[in-house]
């Protein structure tokens, strides 16, 4: 079943539903996709896990209300529905909601490729050939791992203002390298991703041969002295920092529960003046992109820090009720299952003018970041934990060839960010996942330029 | 359905082997900014998971695809895709789990089973009642979920199982405050029955770490004993669990050896590490009849006084390894050490007690660690220090072969074992 037939009548249940509450919407979903594994051991080929079904919300005048369900056929789900407004109640005792402006649209993703009109034998052939590349550049590698995966995302959003349906192609490819010396193994991975099609598997084997490097060079890795460090943020380092600092730290329901300090800060300065960092769902290709929040707030870019002051946060709909701003079309669900929170989407540092062989000559004695492995915010405090796979020794503005593994940078926020004495040219965002806490995994992406700041290493 | 569904396998001559696995989740999710309701949801999914394996060419492919209700005039056309998603595979052989005995397990809650809101209402009360009585503190949030979950498992080799189990999650922030300076505590707790929350006595221990936060200072720069306690210990084992696994051993990525110790040459000092998966225990968060493939709820002891005694092992990594299946991992347990607790924090010299990390996450293949300190304290002799910043860095293996772990033990999540973990020696980064 595809969601479009849900048209002809949500619209209806909507109106039937608003008869007892004052605000009703409903969000259904659709996720499908193919998922190809091949290492040295094994291969395999499987449908994506498919996640089908809707969630009905209701505001009662008082707080929100859900049922989500796999039922989508009419005759069930409509009875289903009825079943369970019989036991809604209505208040008069919370802030009024009032539906988004009068909007009937549906919107696709323009992708070069799209991935189902690509062969299934042939994406496996292209998996296979190129894992077959990577298992062979080194003798030391004991094991090769590529996975591709792709996603079809439909959704559909009705209220009683608006029908919005949307199609996403979501497509990653990563490799993972896996070496050993005999005593001691160790691993590098690239991951690409995108609101993109097919094309993303495009020029993939040219990158095989520098994770090779990255990979064996961690076997003669060290620990980092634990200490204060001049550094250089890879992009994808620079990233993971935009993204536990005021990425999370601006989630204005993290402002409703009294959970983050940015909220005292708002309009002052937080960062060097050098920083202006966004969130913006619209970036054409980024794996974070889509064209309305799973609330039915059409997408847009958020300005969160402007020249080192900090403007605005992204909301979802309770929160932009609750604390009265306009929603900023954040509001996302890991699934039709699960709460819509306010998340991030892409989520980036600004580039400027620095060129990076000039922010490395600047170091006297420092760390070049480079692989991002893992982060945890803490808004309330401020504080930041980023785990950095691997960095490279810089001595008087070269690298001397020496790699630390893994690091861990700690911090509290601002100092970080007003440390920040460089932004460069480039600008490149990294594909992963984001969860709130350890729970609710949505689609994001995150980068920037290379940044040049002093944090404490571990 | 799911009868259907067997018929129309039964007449595909392509189909080698499969699985079926029919799933009903309902629950209860219920969100609270302070102890105001933000959202109350109702979650009903309906879903049968089809494995199928396809043999050709000396070679086995498999597949998965999942049907939804409403979905069975598509069964042809979705097992037609998966048979050639399968054919493209190129695996060696395994067989599929067969008809087993499978233990009588304590995983239900009645009083979630009856009425799922009525028992959300009831931890929520349990949960602010026992913070009015403990430090003062402000409830930032509160996040709970609890669900019912029925499976019914068949498969081709005559498997036919059915188990029903039920899912309580607690995740709440508190907020303690002095003057304008506020800190926060975050706990997720996931447990089989409410019984089991202990709301009391936890909710109070947070509520004091809320307060112990507000001065807490960033460590010290240094090698210094550490002391892991509570509810930072479950990922801590993650590196000896991928290690003592069937898939690693296959993949050549296991550094494990059986009947050899797990720290290699290392000299062990300390408590030798004894560890079992268990999917038997009662209320366990793993615990469970039979697994995903249908193979029985075991108990095995993985790592016996610091020698790996066997691994883990799906069905198809045991045939594989040639050895007997063990199933998925169940819960994590852990025999204690002989060292009370309160000893663990005593000695001579400094050391660094942890009760929360920003997240704890090993690296399982290297075994390397780093984590923030979100609260801990800093013990010299009779001076006790609030700590937060900062981090501590390690490598698993290394740590556990001069470790000490506490007499007393807790059950937290799938983790069953000592309270706590003294490690003689880590690198703690501060000022």
């Amino acid at each position: 079943m595809h969601l479009e037939s849900l048209n002809s009548f949500l619209p209806e249940l909507i109106t039937e539903i608003e008869q007892s509450v004052p605000y009703a919407a409903a969000l259904a979903t659709a996720i499908s996709g193919v998922n190809i594994f091949v290492d040295n051991h094994e291969q395999r080929v499987t449908q994506r896990d498919p996640t089908k079904g809707i969630v009905l919300t209701v505001y009662n005048g008082r707080y929100f209300q859900e049922y989500a369900t796999t039922t989508l056929d009419k005759d069930a789900l409509w009875r289903e529905a009825r079943g369970w407004a019989k036991g809604l109640t209505r208040f008069d005792d919370g802030p009024p909601l009032a539906p988004a402006s009068s909007l009937n649209h549906h919107y696709v993703s323009p992708i070069e490729t799209d991935p189902a009109s690509v062969a299934l034998s042939e994406k496996f052939a292209f998996v296979v050939a190129y894992q077959a590349r990577a298992r062979e550049v080194d003798p030391c590698l004991i094991n090769a791992q590529v996975s591709y995966r792709e996603a079809a995302e439909e959704k559909v959003f009705a209220d009683r203002t608006r029908l919005l349906s949307q199609v996403l192609s979501r497509t990653l490819l990563s490799t993972m390298l896996f070496v050993s010396d005999g005593v001691r193994t160790e691993y590098d991975w690239r991951v690409t991703g995108g609101t993109v099609g097919y094309e993303i598997t495009r020029g993939q084997e040219d990158k095989i041969g520098e994770l090779k490097e990255s990979a064996l060079a961690l076997l003669s890795a060290e620990r980092i002295e634990p200490g204060l460090y001049e550094v250089i943020a890879s992009p994808d380092v620079a990233g993971l920092i935009a993204h536990e600092s005021f990425g999370h730290g601006v989630e204005l329901d993290m402002f409703l529960k009294g959970r983050a300090r940015a909220r005292e800060y708002i309009g002052k300065m937080v960062a060097s003046p050098l920083v202006d960092m966004f969130d913006d769902p619209t970036l054409a290709g980024a794996y974070g992109t889509y064209h309305f929040d799973d609330e039915g707030q059409l997408a847009s870019p958020t300005q969160i820090i402007r020249a080192g002051i900090l403007e605005r946060g992204i909301s979802d709909l309770h929160s932009a009720l609750v604390l009265g701003v306009p929603p900023t079309g954040n509001g996302r669900r890991e699934s039709f299952a699960r709460k819509a929170y306010a998340r991030m989407s892409n989520t980036y540092f600004a580039s400027a003018q620095s060129k990076v062989e000039e922010m490395i000559r600047s170091i006297d004695k420092g760390v070049y970041l480079c692989r991002a492995h893992s982060g945890m915010e803490d808004p309330k405090d401020w504080g930041i934990q980023l785990v950095v796979h691997y960095g490279r020794e810089i001595v008087n503005g070269q690298l001397t060839g020496r790699v630390f593994s893994p690091i861990v940078v700690s911090g509290y926020v601002p100092d970080m960010l007003q440390s920040i004495s460089a932004v460069g040219d480039d600008c490149t965002l990294s594909s992963g996942l984001c969860g709130k806490g350890h729970k609710e995994y949505v689609p994001v992406s995150s980068g920037g330029p290379h940044l040049r700041l002093k944090v404490r290493l571990g | 359905m799911l009868e259907r569904i067997k018929g129309v396998l039964a007449q595909r001559a392509d189909v080698h082997d499969w699985t079926l696995r029919w799933q009903m989740k309902k629950g209860i999710q219920l969100y609270l900014v302070g102890d105001q309701t933000e959202n109350l949801r109702s979650i009903s999914t309906e879903r049968m998971v089809l494995d199928v394996h396809h043999d050709h060419n000396g070679f086995r492919g498999s597949s998965s695809f999942i049907i939804l209700p409403g979905e069975l005039d598509t069964l042809a056309a979705k097992l037609d895709e998966a048979v050639f998603m399968a054919s493209l595979s190129r695996n060696p052989p395994y067989t599929l789990p067969r008809p087993a005995a499978c233990p009588d397990v304590a995983t239900l809650d009645e009083s979630v089973v009856a009425d799922p809101l009525a028992a959300a209402w009831t931890i929520r009360d349990s949960l602010l009642e026992a913070l009015a009585t403990g430090p003062r503190v402000k409830v930032s949030s509160i996040e709970l979920f609890l669900n019912q979950v029925d499976t019914r498992l068949h498969n081709s080799q005559g498997i036919e199982a059915i188990k029903s189990g039920t899912e309580v999650m607690v995740d709440f922030v508190l907020i303690a405050a002095n003057g304008h300076v506020e800190s926060e505590v975050h706990l997720a707790l996931e447990r089989r029955q409410v019984a089991d929350l202990d709301l009391e006595h936890i909710a109070r221990r947070y509520a004091q770490y809320a307060h112990d936060s507000l001065g807490a200072v960033l460590p010290k720069t240094g090698r210094y004993a550490v002391l892991v306690s509570d509810e930072t210990l479950e990922n801590l084992f993650e590196p000896f669990l991928f290690h003592a696994s069937a898939a690693a051993k296959y993949r050549q990525m296991s550094r494990f050896a059986l009947g050899e110790s797990i720290f290699g040459d290392r000299m062990v000092r300390g408590d030798k590490l004894t560890l079992t998966s268990d999917a038997t225990i009662p209320y366990g968060v793993r615990t469970r009849s039979f697994d995903d493939e249908g193979v029985a709820g075991q108990q095995v002891c993985l790592i016996r006084a610091g020698l790996l005694e066997r691994y883990w092992a799906t069905q198809r990594y045991a045939d594989y390894l040639q050895i007997a299946a063990t199933g998925q991992l169940g819960n994590i347990v852990v025999a204690p050490g002989s060292v009370p607790f309160a000893e663990l924090r005593e000695g001579e010299g400094t050391l660094y007690h942890i009760v929360a990390f920003s997240d704890l996450q090993p690296d399982p293949v290297t075994a390397n660690f780093a984590a923030e300190i979100r609260l801990g304290y800093r013990i010299d002799g009779h001076s006790v220090e609030a700590i937060k910043g900062g981090s501590v860095s390690g490598n698993v293996f290394e740590a556990f072969s001069d470790a000490h772990l506490s007499s007393e033990t807790i059950m937290v999540g799938a983790y069953k074992g000592p309270r706590a973990i003294r490690f003689r020696d880590l690198t703690v980064a501060g000022v």
